[in-house]
C-alpha cells in the first residue's frame, strides 16, 4: 500500500495485482510477466495446505512418534524431515512474498504494451538473459551450499543425538543455545574442545608454514643454475604430490606402524621401537612431517611459477651493487614471492585447519587421549566432528563445533584478506 | 453373560496360546524380503530361505545382500524411512537398545515367549530392551584363549603361567609376546575388569543408574590386569588392529591370543598348530568375558511384516540353529543344543571352548548406555595401562563421563 501512496498518479484505484497477481499486468497485455505471476498465485494456492503445514511442523518439530498397532508400524513425525521440510517452505514463502511485492511494484507503473507477444518473448529474453542463465547457478548454490549450512546450525539449535533423541521412534526439539552453553561449560567438553582446537590451530600454522618453506627450498633449488639434471628433480619432487594423498598416507601408516618396515629395520639394529604413531608428542610431529611431505610439491610448483615472474635485471642490478646471494633472497626473492603466493598461504591454512585425511588416514586421532572426550591426542576439530557424527551420533554438538570452526575461519580469512597487499594493489605487479 | 463369559475365555485363550495363534498367521501376498547377513552366512541363508518355502508352502521371495552385522544396525538406523533397508537383518545384540530407541525395528509378535523359555538366559535378556523381546537369536559368541601348541606344551591353566613363560619369551625387539589381546578394547579387556565381580549396568546389565565402572571390584580388576603388562608388554596402540595381532599370531611370534568363534576358521588354516581353551585364571579367579548374541531383527519398515516375522523366527528355530551350526560354526543359544553339542565327542577344540567360557560369560549390556561406556573406559586403560596412573583414579574419571554424558541426553 506505501507503494501507491507514494505515487500519486495511480493512487485513486488499487491496482488488479494485489489480489490476482499479474492481473494488471494481463490487462495491459504484458502476457509474459501476467502469466508468470499468475503462475506464482496458482502455486501457491494449490500448495497453500502442504506450506502451511510444513511451517507449524518446522516450529514444533512434529508431536506424534511412531507407534505400532498389531503388525502395523504407524509412522508418525519424523522430526528432521520436517525441519528440513521447514527450512525449504521458509525458502519458498520469501520467494512467494518477494515474487508478490514486485508484482505488486510492477502493477503501479505499468504501462500498456504495444507489443506482440512474440516481441515481448524476444524483449524478455534480451532484457533478462543474465538472470535467466543464473537461476539454475543460484538454484545450486541454494540448495548445496545455503541449505545445508543452514541446516547445521538449526540442527545445532536442537537436542538431535544419540541415543533418546534419533527419530522416528522419538522427536527432536528445540533446545535453543543450550549446546553451545553445554559445550563451554561442561568441563568434560570444554577441555576437549580446547585441547582439540588449540592442537588444530597449531597443525595448521606448522604444517602450512612449513609445506611452504620445504616448498621453497625445492623451487629454489630447482632454479639454481649450478644444479644438473633439473627436469628429473623436478619429475622426482612432484611425485608425492602426483600419488593421491590418501593412497600414501595409508601406505605412511603401514611403514611407521610399531610393527612396520620402518621399525623392523630399525629393531634389526636392536634398537626397541619407535613409537612414531603412538607416542602422543611424536604421533603429533609424524602428521605434521607427512602433512608437510604431501603438501609441499605445491608449493615447489608455484613458486617456481612465481620465481620466473621477478625480473632478471633486479638481480643482475643488485650484483653489481655488490649484493650476496643471502641478501639478494632477502630483499628481492622472498617479498616478491611473499606478494604472489600469500593468499594461497591463506587458502592452505583455511585448507589445513580441515584437512580431514592427513589426520584421520594417518592416526585415526589416535592414541587415545584419556582427557578428551570422543577424541585423541592426534584428532584436529575436523576429525571430532566426524566421530561425533558417525561413530556416536551427537549430531547436535557436532554442528557446533561446525560452527565454531566455520566462524573461525571466516574471521581469520577476513582479517588476512583485508590486510593483505595482494588484494589492494594487485595491479601494481605488472 | 453366558457369550461375555464365553469371549473372556476366547480372549484368555489367546493370550495364553500366542504361539498358537503365531502358527496361524501366513506371509502377505506376494512377500518379498531383503535380507542382510554377513559373508560368512551367506550360503546358509540360501538354505535357509529354500528350506522356509518348502517346510511351510510358502511363496515368499528373497533377495539378499552382503553386510557385516557391525553396520546393519547403523544402517537401520541412518536410512530407514528414506532408502530401502533390509526387513530382516542381523546385529549383535549389544546394538538392540539404540535401534529400539531409535524406532528401526519391530517386537518380536510371534515367539517371544519361546525365546524365553528355550533359550540359554543371555541370549533370552540379550534379546529383549525394556522387558519387550524385540531379537530372534541366531548364535552365541564369546571370546576364548587361542594358543600355540608349538611354544606352549600345555594347555595354559593360569595367567601367572603365561607371566613366568614371559621372562624367558617375551622380545620387544623380535615382538614376541606370551600373551596378546587389544588391551585398549573394553570389549576384550573387560574379563579382566570383571574378575572380582566389576559390572557396567547393575548385575542384570540393564540398570543404568548402577554404574559399576568405578566399583571396588572393578578397580580390583584393573589392578590384577596391570600385572598382566609383563607378559603383554607390547605397544597397545600398534597391537589394536586386529590383523596385526593375529599376523604376529601365526608368524609364530606370539603364544596366546584372545579371540572369538568368527576367527577359528582363519586360525585354523593358518598353519599354526593351534590349540583353544576357555580363558585361564587370574589370581585364581576367572576373567568374566562378554559374550555376544546374534539377533534376526525385523526392520520397523517392511512392507510384509508377517512374512519378515515368521522368517526371523524360522531362523531361531531348532532345526535351522542346528543346520546353521554345521554351515557355519555358529553356536546355537539353545538350551539343549548347546548341551547337547558340549557333551558330543566328535565336536571340535574351539567350539567346546567358547561353550566351556559361557559358563564364565555375562552378556553384554544392549541398554542404549552402553553407547557411552567404550570410550570412557578405553581412556580409563589406557590411562592406567599406559601412563601408570592408578585405578582408582583412572576409574572414578570414567564414571564421571558416563554419568556426565548420560546427564548431557536428558
Amino acid at each position: 500500500m506505501a507503494i501507491t501512496m507514494d505515487q500519486p498518479k495511480v493512487a485513486n484505484r488499487l491496482p488488479l495485482s494485489v489480489f490476482l497477481m499479474g492481473g494488471t499486468q494481463l490487462l495491459n497485455r504484458h502476457y509474459i510477466k501476467g502469466c508468470f505471476y499468475l503462475l506464482v498465485q496458482i502455486l501457491l494456492v494449490l500448495f497453500a495446505a502442504d506450506l502451511l503445514s510444513a511451517l507449524k511442523g518446522f516450529i514444533t518439530l512434529g508431536d506424534t512418534a511412531q507407534h505400532r498397532v498389531g503388525f502395523k508400524i504407524i509412522h508418525g513425525d519424523h522430526s528432521i524431515h520436517m525441519l528440513v521440510e521447514g527450512v525449504l517452505a521458509i525458502f519458498l514463502t520469501v520467494a512467494f512474498l518477494f515474487a508478490y511485492l514486485l508484482n505488486i511494484k510492477d502493477a503501479v507503473t505499468i504501462t500498456p504494451s504495444t507489443i506482440s507477444l512474440k516481441q515481448q518473448l524476444r524483449a524478455f529474453y534480451d532484457e533478462h538473459f543474465a538472470l535467466i542463465m543464473l537461476t539454475p547457478a543460484g538454484i545450486a548454490a541454494l540448495a548445496f551450499i545455503i541449505l545445508p549450512i543452514l541446516i547445521t546450525v538449526l540442527v545445532s539449535l536442537t537436542n538431535y543425538a544419540a541415543p533418546a533423541h534419533i527419530p522416528p521412534k522419538n522427536l527432536v526439539d528445540w533446545v535453543g543455545f543450550r549446546n553451545f552453553l553445554s559445550l563451554f561449560e561442561l568441563k568434560i567438553w570444554s577441555s576437549t574442545l580446547l585441547g582439540v582446537g588449540s592442537w588444530t590451530v597449531i597443525w595448521a600454522v606448522c604444517s602450512t608454514i612449513f609445506t611452504f618453506g620445504f616448498g621453497f627450498v625445492l623451487a629454489l633449488a630447482l632454479s639454481n643454475r649450478d644444479i644438473a639434471g633439473k627436469k628429473v628433480w623436478r619429475v622426482i619432487f612432484m611425485l608425492p604430490y602426483a600419488i593421491p594423498a590418501f593412497v600414501s598416507l595409508l601406505i605412511f601408516r603401514l611403514l611407521l606402524n610399531g610393527i612396520g618396515p620402518i621399525n623392523s629395520i630399525i629393531n634389526s639394529f636392536g634398537i626397541e621401537s619407535i613409537p612414531f604413531l603412538s607416542d602422543p608428542v611424536l604421533a603429533k610431529v609424524t602428521v605434521i612431517v607427512i602433512g608437510v611431505w604431501t603438501g609441499a610439491p605445491y608449493f615447489m610448483l608455484l613458486i617456481a611459477g612465481a620465481l620466473t615472474n621477478i625480473p632478471k635485471e633486479l638481480y643482475e642490478a643488485s650484483e653489481v651493487d655488490g649484493a650476496s646471494r643471502f641478501q639478494q633472497f632477502r630483499e628481492i626473492t622472498l617479498p616478491m614471492i611473499l606478494h604472489q603466493v600469500a593468499p594461497s598461504l591463506v587458502m592452505t591454512f583455511a585448507f589445513n585447519f580441515n584437512n580431514f585425511g592427513a589426520v584421520y588416514l594417518l592416526t585415526e586421532g589416535g592414541p587415545i587421549n584419556p582427557e578428551y572426550r570422543f577424541a585423541g591426542h592426534t584428532d584436529i576439530l575436523i576429525t571430532w566432528i566426524y566421530k561425533l557424527t558417525l561413530d556416536f551420533q551427537q549430531y547436535n554438538v557436532a554442528a557446533v563445533v561446525s560452527i565454531i570452526i566455520f566462524l573461525f575461519l571466516s574471521l581469520i580469512a577476513i582479517w588476512q584478506f583485508r590486510r593483505m597487499n595482494s588484494f589492494k594493489t594487485d595491479v601494481s605487479m605488472r | 453373560m453366558k457369550s461375555i463369559c464365553k469371549n473372556m475365555a476366547f480372549a484368555l485363550s489367546l493370550l495364553s496360546v500366542s504361539t498358537v495363534y503365531a502358527q496361524e498367521l501366513v506371509p502377505e501376498q506376494g512377500a518379498q524380503l531383503l535380507i542382510w547377513t554377513d559373508e560368512l552366512a551367506m550360503d546358509y541363508m540360501d538354505y535357509a530361505t529354500d528350506a522356509f518355502n518348502e517346510t511351510f508352502g510358502y511363496d515368499v521371495q528373497f533377495r539378499f545382500r552382503q553386510l557385516a552385522p557391525m553396520n546393519s544396525a547403523g544402517r537401520l538406523i541412518q536410512d530407514g524411512g528414506t532408502a530401502r533397508v533390509a526387513d530382516v537383518a542381523e546385529i549383535e545384540h549389544d546394538m538392540l537398545g539404540k535401534l529400539v530407541v531409535s524406532g528401526a525395528i519391530m517386537e518380536n509378535l510371534v515367539s517371544a515367549d519361546r525365546v524365553e523359555k528355550e533359550f540359554i538366559s543371555s541370549a533370552a535378556s540379550a534379546a529383549k530392551a525394556d522387558g519387550k523381546g524385540y531379537g530372534f537369536p541366531v548364535s552365541y559368541a564369546t571370546t576364548a584363549l587361542f594358543y600355540n601348541k608349538d611354544i606352549l606344551a600345555r594347555a595354559p591353566e593360569t595367567f601367572e603361567d603365561l607371566i613366568a613363560f614371559s621372562k624367558t619369551f617375551n622380545n620387544r625387539t623380535e615382538n614376541r609376546y606370551a600373551l596378546l589381546w587389544d588391551v585398549q578394547n573394553y570389549y576384550e579387556s573387560r574379563m579382566f575388569m570383571s574378575l572380582y565381580g566389576g559390572y557396567e549396568f547393575g548385575k542384570a546389565g540393564s540398570d543404568a543408574d548402577d554404574i559399576g565402572v568405578n566399583s571396588a571390584a572393578t578397580k580390583r580388576g584393573l589392578a590384577a590386569m596391570l600385572k598382566l603388562k609383563e607378559a603383554n608388554n607390547s605397544n597397545p596402540v600398534d597391537m589394536r588392529n586386529t590383523q596385526v595381532r593375529r599376523g604376529l599370531f601365526t608368524e609364530g611370534k606370539v603364544a596366546a591370543i584372545v579371540d572369538g568363534p568368527w576367527a577359528t576358521k582363519s586360525h585354523l588354516e593358518s598353519g599354526v598348530n593351534v590349540g583353544v581353551v576357555a580363558m585361564p585364571t587370574l589370581e585364581g579367579q576367572h576373567p568374566r568375558t562378554f559374550s555376544t548374541v546374534r539377533l534376526a531383527v525385523v526392520s520397523s519398515y517392511t512392507e510384509y511384516p508377517v512374512a519378515a516375522q515368521l522368517f526371523a523366527d524360522f531362523l531361531a528355530s531348532e532345526a535351522m540353529l542346528k543346520k546353521r551350526f554345521e554351515m557355519t560354526k555358529s553356536i546355537p543359544p539353545l538350551n539343549h543344543l548347546m548341551a547337547e553339542i558340549a557333551n558330543s565327542k566328535t565336536v571340535d577344540e574351539a567350539t567346546k571352548a567358547f561353550i566351556a567360557q559361557g559358563f564364565y560369560a555375562d552378556a553384554m549390556p544392549s541398554i542404549p548406555e552402553m553407547g557411552y561406556v567404550w570410550s570412557p573406559m578405553a581412556n580409563a586403560i589406557t590411562a592406567s595401562w599406559v601412563n601408570g596412573e592408578t585405578p582408582e583414579k583412572s576409574l572414578d574419571n570414567a564414571l564421571m563421563v558416563i554419568k556426565e554424558q548420560i546427564a548431557f541426553q536428558e
